[in-house]
């Protein structure tokens, strides 16, 4: 806030770059020294384009004077590197095909951060947004696959994305523009026309999730929808109706649907099912608990045998592996790119801004909360990945983008200070 | 707005304070529970690596030990079925039982920062090496118990009062640990008779005329004068409509020949006016309705939590919906032995590391006390007596006096099981035991040899 420009916060991102640099490092010194050499590619060109992505993209912020936050790269650099370096422990296949999903998330990030400087161009287009996000949501309901309970994929050939991931950022974009336009009746709380399109379209995103069985995902689409209209209105009573609404969805939901009831049953208790439905959590647990405070040690612990292990359930690999001070060091991580988000939020020049930055980081951190409470037994168990860190194209992708955005909202912010 | 921001922000640390919390709880607080669970894979690994402590009895008679056949690990239990029950077995691929999976953690050296230790040979390419259980069981003796009740299904618990030291744990039908692979068809089979169910301290059973040790506890707490009074049994009493009936017509009795002679009409009167309250009050302090704090899962005992009048004359004698186990029952038993003082039972009386040393040592300790000196003596003076002329002559020991009661236990499942606690020498209580037999009859008959072989076999040594 104080540096306006690219001056000192650049240098101090140049710094804090020396860190998932030397995480790279070490997950290279362990790829070479562990035997786990995957055929078709040489450990030493993944290290030359991680390293040269990361630092590629820190060069070009600096040529083209962006004035973004100097915290957030550097963040989803560590995240992402130790993701990586899990992911290979884990298979070697999947971080390969990681590492390419990474270097396309950085040209998206670039792609973003420097053609697309002016993101309050995004306003003009709310309906745009709600449109598309409703057409990925649609056709994955169509034409989706179902994997691993929800039906949340959609298969281009060989190729698989979850166009869930792209409706978030939409839906976030979409409120963003939505919000600012009509805050002012909505503090006033009057008129239905205010309140038609929105209640509809979140209670038409939340439908479309529950029918594809992607709670997770619809969980934080209302997290996000909440937090916005909050931050939009400053109303509590609005959150605690949007939250009593939930409640009773939920109720609904969990009558009509035996898979959610089984879902709840597993999370009250997992142990009285521990080889069959309840096993993934089982395993989790013990897999934590094996970890212990001071963790097993890189590639030393056996999480492996848990299923959706390299997606869903990365964070009980760190958690196994570098133990409790591990698991907190990685849930802080996305405690201070929260903060980082915030922070940009609160530089913004106008409400848009205020939004859509506080949305994106709520929208990333909550993922990563109900993810890692998730596979700990600490809430209900919903798929979703680990941001930055779980194996997963579109996720990862996708994250860069919200990244790219919040750079361009905390740039625009900091250019804007007298 | 930028207000909201920020209070949005301080939600989001107090969420993420709480995902911390909870985290260090599970892998700090919770960690060492989690990782010995036998549902955890890594443990099988571990076992690979690792020489299993010995398992010696109180005499440091060998009874679970790992030798190396063609370079890999097997165990050995050289005292097979009769100590299955106790030890239990460890297998790649069955699991495990017993003492073997309850302590898991010290035979396999994994406790505290032992395992790092461990963990840092194994990484190293060395055998790491468990630490040694003692236990205060008495191999002979849970041999000769288990000899007496083959062909039988039944148990027998054998402790001493004044420690709570377990001697015998015997259960049966029960299975060869050395042959696990050839025995689990059998193992599994229904009509074997669940040889996997120690039924010492995992059966529970109706007490029967037993529990009147608990009824006479009651009654004589809630008024002493019960010891002078005469009881009339014309055999049967009518609680509320119903018929409670005693084998036969007793007469004019006292306490001591209610006890001798086990009449029912006598304890359900007893029962009736101490009332409900005092009598669940009493069961509870002996034990019933509470999870023991043992060194293997026991079942909890209980007493039906409402009883009216019918409920209440059928429990006292020990039917109804009243259950027990044989160590539930050696326990009321221990406390007629000990003046009214449970004492806390046990089985590992020390762990010894691989280098011989003491790493920890059981200390006798109370759990619970039960009654005064003065009413246990008058119920255990009436057990005397049952030995001496009542139902349970067939305990008696030449030159030693032992102190008795029978219980014949009405079940669904055809004849009555046989029930028989003892303890001698009366005096000074050195042994308790508990018999139970199924189906078996009156425990006067069928309970009441085994009891007294196993007293005069452990008063012997």
């Amino acid at each position: 806030m104080i540096n306006t420009g690219a001056g000192t916060g650049r240098r101090q991102e140049m710094a804090l770059l020396a860190w998932p640099s030397l995480i790279i490092m070490a997950g290279y010194g362990y790829m070479v020294n562990s035997g786990l050499h995957h055929p078709g590619w040489q450990p030493a060109y993944a290290l030359a384009l991680l390293l040269g992505g990361f630092w590629g993209v820190h060069l070009i912020l600096r040529v083209t004077r962006h004035g973004g936050d100097e915290f957030l790269l550097p963040l989803a650099a560590v995240l992402t590197t130790l993701g990586l370096t899990f992911l290979f422990r884990l298979d070697p296949g999947l971080a390969y095909r990681q590492i390419i999903w990474t270097i396309l998330g950085l040209l998206v990030l670039v792609a973003v951060t420097t053609g697309f400087r002016d993101y309050q161009r995004l306003e003009q287009y709310p309906y745009l947004f709600l449109s598309l996000g409703l057409f990925f949501l649609a056709f994955t309901v169509v034409a989706g696959t179902r994997i691993g309970g929800a039906k949340s994929w959609v298969t281009l050939g060989s190729f698989q994305m979850q166009p869930v991931e792209a409706v978030k950022v939409l839906m976030v974009m979409y409120l963003a523009g939505y919000l600012s336009d009509k805050r002012e009746l909505l503090v006033q709380g009057m008129g239905r026309p205010t309140w038609g399109p929105l209640l509809a379209a979140t209670a038409l995103a939340v439908l479309l999730l529950v029918i594809q069985r992607d709670l997770g995902s619809a969980l934080i689409l209302l997290a996000t929808f909440l937090a916005m209209l909050y931050l939009a209105t400053g109303k509590r009573r609005y959150v605690a109706a949007g939250a009593g609404l939930f409640t009773l969805g939920a109720l609904l939901a969990y009558r009509l649907f035996p898979y959610l009831r089984v879902r709840i049953a597993i999370w009250l208790n997992p142990w009285t099912d521990a080889a069959g439905a309840g096993y993934q959590i089982v395993q989790a647990l013990i897999a934590l608990g094996s970890g212990g405070v001071f963790g097993t040690g890189l590639g030393l612990g056996h999480s492996q045998l848990i299923p959706a292990v390299a997606t869903d359930f990365i964070f009980v690999t760190m958690g196994e592996e570098m133990g409790l001070f591990g698991s907190i060091g990685v849930a802080l991580l996305y405690l201070l790119f929260a903060l980082r988000g915030f922070r940009t939020a609160l530089g913004a020049r106008e409400e848009q801004g205020i939004l859509l930055a506080g949305g994106l980081t709520v929208l990333v951190t909550f993922q990563a909360f109900i993810i890692m409470a998730g596979v700990s037994k600490l809430l209900p168990l919903t798929g979703v990945t680990l941001p930055f860190v779980s194996y997963g194209g579109s996720s990862l992708v996708i994250s860069y983008l919200i990244l790219g955005l919040l750079l361009n909202i905390s740039a625009a912010g900091r250019v804007s200070k007298p | 707005m930028r207000g909201e921001v920020r209070r949005l922000a301080m939600v989001t640390g107090a969420i993420f304070l709480a995902l911390v919390l909870y985290l260090t709880y599970i892998q700090a607080v919770a960690g060492e529970r989690l990782y010995l669970n036998p549902l955890n894979p890594r443990l099988a690994l571990v076992e690979q690596q690792t020489v299993r402590g010995t398992i010696y009895d109180r005499a440091g008679r060998i009874l679970a030990r790992t030798v190396t056949v063609d370079g890999q690990f097997r165990r050995e239990y050289p005292y097979g079925r009769a100590a299955a029950p106790v030890v239990g077995y460890v297998s790649g691929r069955f699991g495990s039982s017993g003492l073997e999976a309850s302590r898991d953690g010290e035979l396999l050296g994994l406790l505290g920062w032992q395992r790092f230790f461990n963990e840092g040979l194994r990484l190293a390419g060395k055998q790491a090496r468990g630490n040694d259980l003692t236990l205060t069981l008495d191999a002979d003796l849970q041999r000769r118990a288990t000899d007496l009740l083959a062909g039988r299904r039944g148990a027998v618990v054998a402790l001493d009062p004044r420690t709570g030291a377990v001697l015998v744990l015997a259960s049966s039908p029960t299975f060869d640990p050395n042959h696990l692979e050839e025995e689990w068809p059998r193992i599994n089979d229904p009509s074997s008779g669940s040889p996997l169910l120690n039924r010492a301290v995992q059966g529970l059973y109706p007490p029967g005329s037993v529990m009147k040790l608990v009824t006479a506890t009651a009654a004589l707490e809630a008024d002493p004068a019960v010891l002078q009074r005469q009881f009339y049994c014309p055999g049967y009493l009518e609680v509320q409509g119903w018929k409670l009936t005693c084998p036969r017509a007793h007469g004019h009795l006292n306490f001591q020949e209610a006890m001798m002679y086990s009449c029912n009409v006598t304890f359900a009167t007893l029962a009736l006016e101490a009332g409900a309250d005092k009598f669940k009050a009493t069961a509870d302090l002996y034990g019933f309705n509470k999870p023991l704090d043992f060194d293997l899962p026991v079942k909890e005992s209980r007493v039906p939590e409402h009883l009216d009048a019918n409920a209440l004359a059928e429990s006292s004698i020990g039917q109804g919906a009243v259950l027990a186990t044989p160590l539930q029952m050696a326990l009321v038993t221990a406390a007629v032995a000990n003046r009214g003082i449970i004492m806390q039972p046990y089985l590992v009386a020390r762990i010894t590391s691989p280098g011989g040393q003491t790493l920890w040592q059981a200390q006798p300790r109370p759990l619970q006390v039960v009654a005064g000196a003065g009413v246990v003596d008058a119920i255990k003076d009436a057990m005397v007596a049952t030995v001496k002329g009542g139902t349970a002559t067939a305990a008696a020991i030449p030159g030693i006096q032992v102190a008795a009661k029978t219980g014949s236990a009405q079940n669904p499942g055809g004849l009555a099981h046989a029930w028989l606690v003892a303890m001698a020498p009366a005096q000074d209580p050195a042994i308790v035991v508990a018999v139970v037999v199924e189906n078996a009859g009156a425990g006067g008959v069928a309970a009441a040899p085994i009891a007294r072989e196993i007293m005069a076999a452990a008063l012997r040594r």
